[in-house]
Parts: C-alpha cells; structure tokens; sequence
C-alpha cells in the first residue's frame, strides 16, 4: 500500500533526525572534554552509522527473544547483544542492575502504599529474588 | 541519566527493523539499548578523536572516522559505506570479541563492537 510506504519513510526520516540530534549532542561532549571539533560531515556520517546499526541490534534481539520463545526483547537479549566485549558488557549489566534494583525500589513503594491502605503482606523478598536470580545468569 | 524518551525512540528505531510486526521491546530493553546506542556514539567519536590527534589535527575528519570503523562494526554485520565490507553477518558467532583488538593503552575502551 503506497500510504504505508510513504508513512514508513516519514518515520525513518524522523528517526534518523531524532539520531542526529542525539549524536550531535553526544559528540559536542566529547568535542569539549577532548578539545577538538567534529566536521559537520563526519557528525553526520556518525549519525548514519549508527541508524544502520540499529538494523543489526534489531535482528539480532528479535531472534534472541524469537529463540526464548518470546515475542518481547527484554534486557536478557540486550545483553547477549552486549557480551561481544567483556567491557562493554560488564557496563551493560551494571546498568541493568541499576534498572532492576531501581525499579524494586519503586515497587516497594507501591506495595508499601497498597499495603497500608489494605493492612496485608508484601510479596517484596520473592521478588528480588526473581530480579537476582535473573541478572546473576549473564553474569 | 537514562530518559524515558530516549526509550521511546529507541523502541520506534528498533521496531523499524524487526522482521515480524508483533515484537516489541520492554521498557527496561529500551533503556539499556539507548545506553548501549549512547556508548556506541561515544566509541565512533572518542576513537576518530584518536586517529585525528594522532596526526597533530584539532578537527576530526571523516577520513578519521574511517579509519576507526572497522574495528567499531567488525564481525557485526556490513559497515555501511564508509568502511569495507566485513561480509555476511555473522549469525551467533561473536566469539570474545571482534576480529581486529583495538589499540592497547587507551584511555576509553570500553567496546569491541
């Protein structure tokens, strides 16, 4: 249908905007804290780069998740994406961590919300376990 | 540091590419892939900083980011235009890290891409 090919290049153009913004942004840092300058050219060439890198993470993470038998791509699959590079990937699961004990927290919050309101138990130990037993597998 | 409209964009960039129309990414996916895209950017251009301040220049050219791009996107599928072809991707076999070992000694290492 030709109303999807056109919407479908919308938002690629879209996208690849929102990638340049973000990769302009990331090499002005880097620019001021080494002391150089980018070329407009070589900000935009980063740019493309790493658009067409998300075609490869893509694939790579729905046929991780597709392997599982999963049609959901969850920090599991981002980090076997990540552990072609013990660095990058002692990074990755460090910042997985911090999402996973970031969001017991908020659960905590919840529940102990919740459980004031009803006065009953919370569930919260089983799961950080879950979380733990979950993270300690790619470790 | 990590914002959840990176996650979003990140979510549309990666949907763009699936194959089937049903997967989706969780939030938490999201999130940690933007970190992983934000550290890949950080990579190209460090590295390219690298390859210009070798050669005494202040400004980073493309010719400089070429140099660079192969060990970036090595063994990860094809490096679109800029760098030479790395062939086919290769399906699972990442091994412990890319074919080429980027320099030793320097201070942002963090990726074998």
């Amino acid at each position: 249908m030709e109303a999807t090919e056109e919407e479908r290049l919308l938002l690629t153009q879209r996208l690849k905007a929102a990638v340049h913004y973000t990769v302009g942004c990331l090499c002005q840092d880097v620019a001021e804290d080494k002391d150089v300058q980018f070329t407009k050219q070589t900000i935009a060439a980063i740019s493309e780069i790493t658009f067409r890198q998300c075609d490869n993470f893509a694939k790579d993470l729905e046929m991780f998740a597709r392997h599982a038998k999963r049609s959901t791509v969850t920090t599991e699959d981002v980090k076997l994406l990540a552990r072609r590079s013990n660095s990058l990937l002692k990074y990755i699961t460090q910042k997985s961590e911090e999402l996973a004990s970031s969001n017991m927290e908020q659960k905590e919050k919840k529940k102990k919300k919740s459980s004031a309101a009803k006065g009953g138990k919370i569930p919260g130990e089983q799961e950080a376990a879950v979380n733990e037993s979950e993270d300690s597998n790619m470790a | 540091r990590l914002a959840r409209r990176e996650g979003e964009t990140v979510d549309r960039l990666l949907r763009l590419h699936f194959r089937d129309g049903r997967t989706r990414v969780n939030g938490d996916a999201q999130l940690l892939m933007a970190e992983m895209l934000n550290v890949f950017v950080r990579e190209a251009a460090a590295r390219a900083v690298r390859q210009a301040k070798a050669q005494e220049l202040e400004q980073v050219d493309i010719e400089h980011l070429e140099k660079v791009l192969p060990q970036l996107v090595g063994g990860c599928g094809s490096a679109p235009g800029l760098g030479p072809r790395q062939g086919p991707p290769p399906r699972g076999r990442r091994g412990g890290g890319s074919d080429a070992e980027p320099p030793a000694g320097l201070p942002l290492q963090l990726l074998d891409f």
